[in-house]
């Protein structure tokens, strides 16, 4: 029950309780001795919660009403198919209650045939896909794989090359400050020389600082995002078939 | 069972069902008795109660019963009224499909 008050959340209060209320006194009802047979067959709570969604969602339809010509219902006519509420999880079951097309009894003048061969079809098509993946699985994994290693091959050169740059930074910024530390000592010696040893030094300091610098920023800055966004374009095809099932 | 149940046929049901208790009936024994006669699963009931409730045919009120209140639901003017069509529609239909089974036409 907690967890049907769970599914059923996005449901207005009075929605929700009143669903509530009706399978608490339905356990009640059968009596604790019957409570496990009941909530067998009763099956698990997403099915409960989907029926009674199911069923909200008919409200807003235009329901079905008499005329001299009979039962008619705007929900049947037409050639699409209903939803069929009652046939989630219980298709394919002998004697269920199915609300399709097809199966009203007040409603000989559709025709059903289409439907009939658009189901054949799917089941052919579903069976075919099935097949040619069995077929590609010998070529499909090897390739998968190849693709996995090129592409961890990839993220980790790029990430050797920006080091071996930022490293490279960090060593002309040494030598840079080795070479002003030599100019300083010249300065007394020959000063001309001396000066124009320092302003190369600095100049050279401020160039391994900005080739580190923005050797970090990409390390940083920029790989984590991309190696997410990397992630979360693989991840989707495995998500979809999770939400499918 | 062969024969599907529609839609309109299950509502005929269970105003049937409902309709023979004066003082109406509560979800688990409108089921019961539903089941007498078709085969239904548990969670089927409750959307066609609502629906019935929402379009006036049932009305529901609340009953004390062994220290609790017992949600019942009873069948309204406009049920009854419903429920006559539903059982002339049938007494047409089947009578319809008999004579065909019976080779008369």
């Amino acid at each position: 029950m907690r967890e049907l008050s769970n599914l059923l959340q996005d449901l207005s209060d009075a929605d929700r309780e009143e669903a509530l209320r009706y399978y608490n006194d339905y356990f009640e009802d059968a009596g604790p001795e019957n409570e496990e047979a009941v909530a067998e067959e009763l099956g698990t709570p997403e099915k409960v919660a989907a029926m009674i969604k199911a069923g909200l969602l008919e409200d807003d339809k235009t329901q079905g009403s008499f005329t001299d010509t009979g039962y008619t219902d705007e929900r049947f006519s037409g050639d699409e198919r209903m939803p069929g509420p009652y046939e989630s999880g219980k298709s394919g079951e002998r004697g269920t209650f199915r609300r399709t097309e097809e199966d009203d009894p007040y409603h000989y003048t559709s025709q059903p045939e289409p439907h009939k061969k658009k189901r054949g079809k799917g089941i052919w098509k579903l069976l075919l896909i099935v097949l040619l993946a069995l077929c590609a699985l010998p070529i499909l994994a090897p390739l998968l794989i190849v693709l996995a290693v090129v592409l961890l091959v990839l993220i980790v050169t790029a990430v050797v090359i920006v080091l071996a740059f930022a490293l490279s930074g960090i060593a002309i910024v040494i030598s840079g400050i080795l070479a002003l530390g030599s100019g300083i000592a010249k300065l007394f010696l020959v000063p001309a020389t001396g000066l124009f040893i320092c302003g190369a030094a600095l100049l050279v300091i401020a160039l391994g600082i900005i080739v580190a610098w923005g050797m970090w920023w990409l390390l940083f800055k920029v790989l984590p995002p991309v190696l997410n966004a990397l992630i979360r374009i693989l991840r989707r095809p495995f998500e979809r078939k999770e939400n499918a099932s | 069972m062969v024969f599907n149940t529609g839609a309109a046929l299950l509502d005929a049901i269970v105003l049937a069902v409902i309709s023979k208790e004066e003082e109406g009936l509560y979800g688990y024994k409108i089921t019961q008795d539903v089941r007498k006669a078709i085969e239904l699963s548990e969670s089927t009931l409750y959307p066609v109660l609502r629906r019935l409730q929402k379009d006036e045919c049932l009305e529901v009120y609340d009953r004390e019963c062994g220290g609790r209140n017992r949600r019942y639901y009873k069948i309204t003017e406009k049920g009854t009224a419903q429920l006559n069509l539903y059982k002339a529609e049938w007494a047409s239909y089947s009578s319809k499909i008999t004579r065909i089974f019976s080779g008369r036409i």
